[in-house]
């Protein structure tokens, strides 16, 4: 191997965005995860880079949710979400505090029987079952976890988004609805998408009614 | 300890333990199986520092990543073995996403995201193809018919103003203060928190 890479290397032949691409290999690959390990301000630029990444997805993956949104669903979820919605909605013009975190008061998980891929499970698909395997185990802090991963890795986000929220009222609700709210819960809760289930706005309330 | 290793410092650990996981992630997008690597490469990596197998000190990072190389092989086969087969991480495709995105905070997200959307769109353009397409100065160049150079200013800048977002630190004074630090950081040959 040649002589260890420097930060200045790194970014003159921009090697973090090559390698979130993909587009590494070799000795190459070799050498900037050599570097990368012992480097904080590359670690930090990589997480940058993830955080651009992201950013520029996010348009593009609201417009994705939307457009998939009246892809069919199995039976058991769309029943859950419906559920969902018209609890959402019955609260509609009564949203104090005290009625929103009661929503957290749930003591039973919507049951998970299944989500059917279509064509080749892409990563966010295994990431998706990954999570609802924690969800069916009723780890439903590790579930979230990995639901929040599926969903930035591009999993089918109606339903991630779904179990997403009724993960984190599983996780969060004595927390929510009570005292002793820890500060991990409460930004958890900033996690859920735009117009993910958890809260409802007014917007996601028009459309319902439309 | 044999002449030439060293004991690894607590700080040393936690920074050989970050960048271990996002190589672990890459590779295995899953953070159960990368942690499980991360703790298996540095118990490795301990024994064999305490065995004196490392001779240069200055060589930490490439000898800790040749054992996670080793280890995330060894974690990914065992996850074949166990793993259903529609469970497995697909390969890494270009412009894809990336097991690494999930690596940044929503919080964190979001602050870029505001900063970019202040971005002129052939700015933005060209922050997608750098860091979805994994195109340099130089493709970047060809694509865009302008000079590498030129190219090169136009992703420095608005990378600066997101990676000020992404840090929460304020806009400074004027830029050419902006760049000097940045140019000072990049040039730094390590980290801090590489021993020795």
């Amino acid at each position: 191997m040649s002589a260890a890479l420097t930060c200045g290397e790194v970014a003159e032949r921009e090697l973090i965005g090559r390698y979130f691409a993909g587009r590494l290999a070799g000795e190459e690959l070799e050498e900037f995860e050599a570097h990368l390990l012992t480097c904080g301000t590359c670690q930090r630029e990589l997480r940058l880079a993830g955080a651009v990444r992201r950013a520029l997805r996010a348009p593009q993956s609201a417009q994705a949710a939307r457009s998939r949104i009246a892809r069919p669903v199995p039976l058991a979820v769309g029943l859950a979400a419906a559920a969902a919605l018209a609890g959402l909605l019955l609260l509609k013009g009564r949203e104090t505090p005290e009625e929103i975190t009661r929503l957290g008061a749930v003591s039973q998980a919507p049951i998970y029987l299944g989500v059917q891929v279509r064509g080749a499970p892409s990563q966010g698909d295994s990431l998706f079952g990954s999570a609802m395997m924690a969800y069916m185990e009723r780890r439903y802090d590790a579930a979230a976890d990995k639901l929040e991963a599926a969903l930035a890795a591009g999993a089918d986000s109606a339903p991630a988004q779904f179990f997403l929220g009724s993960s984190l009222l599983m996780t969060a609700s004595p927390a929510c609805s009570g005292g002793g709210v820890s500060a991990r819960d409460c930004a958890r809760a900033d996690a859920v998408p735009p117009g993910g289930l958890l809260l409802p706005r007014e917007g996601a309330a028009a459309d319902g009614q439309a | 300890m044999s002449k030439g290793t060293r004991e690894l410092a607590p700080g040393d650990l936690e920074l050989l333990r970050s960048g271990l996981r996002s190589i672990a992630l890459r590779v295995l997008a899953d953070a159960e199986a990368a942690d499980e690597a991360v703790q298996e490469t540095l118990a490795r990596a301990l024994a064999a520092l305490r065995n004196g197998r490392l001779k240069d000190p200055n060589k930490l990072g490439e000898f800790v990543a040749g054992i996670a190389r080793h280890v995330i092989a060894d974690v990914f086969r065992e996850r074949q073995r166990t793993l259903p087969i529609e469970e497995l991480p697909g390969p890494l495709a270009a412009g894809g996403v990336s097991p690494l995105d999930a690596l940044v905070s929503a919080d964190e997200v979001r602050r870029v995201q505001a900063a970019l959307s202040a971005l002129a769109p052939r700015d933005r353009e060209i922050l997608r193809l750098s860091f979805y397409e994994g195109l340099a100065a130089a493709e970047l160049a060809a694509r865009l018919g302008e000079p590498a150079e030129r190219v090169r200013k136009r992703k420095s800048r608005p990378l600066d103003r997101l990676r000020r977002a992404f840090l929460g630190t304020p806009k400074p004074a004027h830029d050419g203060a902006a760049a000097a630090t940045n140019r000072v950081e990049a040039e730094k040959p390590r980290e801090t928190g590489r021993a020795g």
